[in-house]
């Protein structure tokens, strides 16, 4: 992969209808998304299906992309995980399942692997999440790698919807305000 | 400035707590920056490569339901122009009325809705039902079988047609709950399944029997 195609570039080039810049964005991306589809599905059949929407919802929605509002890979990471918990709510899956594999490994930190990250931003983010109660903190984690519902949260972490739903309110105004003094 | 509570319902949706509904620009924009506060969990994940074939199924996907958007485009074609026809009758039904009887009637044009169609297709071989769904929005059918036994006879060939239109291929039927396609359809078009020889050619016409046939229809309220 030439290192001089960026997924913003691409994206850019894919918004005009570039087969070619496609393949390119496809090789370039699709790892990491696939990473993430993988990750909220737990299941490869499910995580494909839901890689193979992201990039066609990709196909005919790249003009939506706006540069000024963020990175490609933001954008395309939000695509892969809405379609992802989409596939997995429309499965069959139940929540017993699911539960099941969260007793194994649901909170497991990701490998600090990519080289391209922008580890500033990761750190600043671990680090105001850190500062969370225990039950928002894993609440946050839980929603994002997971992709649970507010219901699944409150049988899991074995609170009352209402008290997850008024941790979590605290929890996103605490992040918010440490992530933009962070910035 | 955005509220505490719009800040909330943004990160509600960014983390998918909420579903994304209808939203301003200023609360499209407030999403965005909570997926973009959120993205560096997901962005450090390890790389997982997708299986080979993954490209080329996207392709097809694609390819499907550009086939599917072309032919829906010509009957919204036709039904505009019909429409147009019609409206153009009753303006001038109307423009008549008013020469005469000097009292202008309001003219409405009803608007096609968007929504979510289903279909329960039946066997007639005692093979159980296929519940069909299907979701403009996204232009994806989703397929379950109840009841229907997969083994060594053939491949489950689905099929869409619409009017008296011939049927088009739409995908085979996988043995798993659900198969998901793309498919670009309308209220009334036919959803049938046939059972082909294992790795035939199905690009043309069902040549095996049709083991279930149902229309797509919008649920009742």
């Amino acid at each position: 992969m030439d290192e001089g195609y960026t997924a913003e570039r691409l994206l850019v080039s894919v918004a005009r209808k570039d087969s070619e810049a496609f393949r390119r964005l496809y090789d370039l991306a699709s790892p990491k998304l696939f990473a993430i589809t993988l990750r909220i599905c737990r299941d490869r059949g499910l995580a494909e299906d839901a890689l193979q929407d992201t990039f066609t919802a990709i196909w005919r929605r790249a003009s939506a992309f706006d540069s000024r509002r963020g990175t490609g890979m933001v954008w395309l990471a939000a695509i892969a995980r809405n379609r992802a918990i989409n596939v997995l709510r429309r499965s069959s899956k139940d929540t017993s399942t699911r539960a099941g594999i969260y007793q194994k490994d649901a909170l497991r930190l990701p490998d600090l692997y990519d080289a391209r990250l922008d580890y500033a931003e990761l750190d600043s983010f671990m680090r105001c999440l850190d500062e969370l109660d225990e039950t928002p903190r894993q609440a946050v984690l839980l929603a994002y790698y997971e992709g649970w519902t507010r219901e699944e949260l409150g049988r899991r972490l074995e609170e009352p919807v209402n008290t997850i739903k008024s941790r979590l309110r605290i929890g996103f105004n605490k992040l918010r305000h440490c992530l933009e003094r962070a910035k | 400035m955005a509220s505490k509570s719009k800040h909330i319902q943004a990160a509600e949706t960014a983390l998918g707590i909420e579903p994304i509904g209808a939203e301003t620009k200023k609360e499209s924009e407030l999403r965005r920056q909570w997926e973009r506060f959120f993205a560096p969990l997901g962005l450090a994940l390890r790389e997982e490569y997708p299986p080979q074939d993954m490209w080329y199924r996207i392709q097809a996907a694609l390819d499907r339901a550009d086939d599917q958007r072309k032919i829906r485009q010509t009957k919204r074609g036709m039904k505009r122009w019909r429409l147009a026809a019609l409206a153009a009758s009753v303006i001038a039904a109307g423009l008549a009325a008013f020469v005469v009887i000097k009292r202008p009637e309001a003219i409405s044009l009803s608007v096609e809705k968007t929504e979510h169609y289903i279909a329960v297709a039946t066997s007639n071989e005692n093979e159980g039902a296929l519940i069909v769904e299907y979701d403009p929005s996204d232009e994806m059918v989703r397929l379950r079988p109840v009841g229907l036994t997969f083994d060594d006879r053939g491949d489950f060939q689905i099929w869409h047609s619409a009017g008296e239109s011939e049927p088009a291929p739409v995908g085979l039927l996988l043995a798993k709950s659900e198969t998901r396609l793309p498919l670009v359809a309308n209220i009334g078009d036919t959803i049938e399944v046939s059972l082909e020889p294992k790795d035939a050619s199905t690009s043309k016409a069902p040549t095996g029997p049709v083991l279930y046939r149902g229309k797509l229809a919008a649920p009742q309220e």
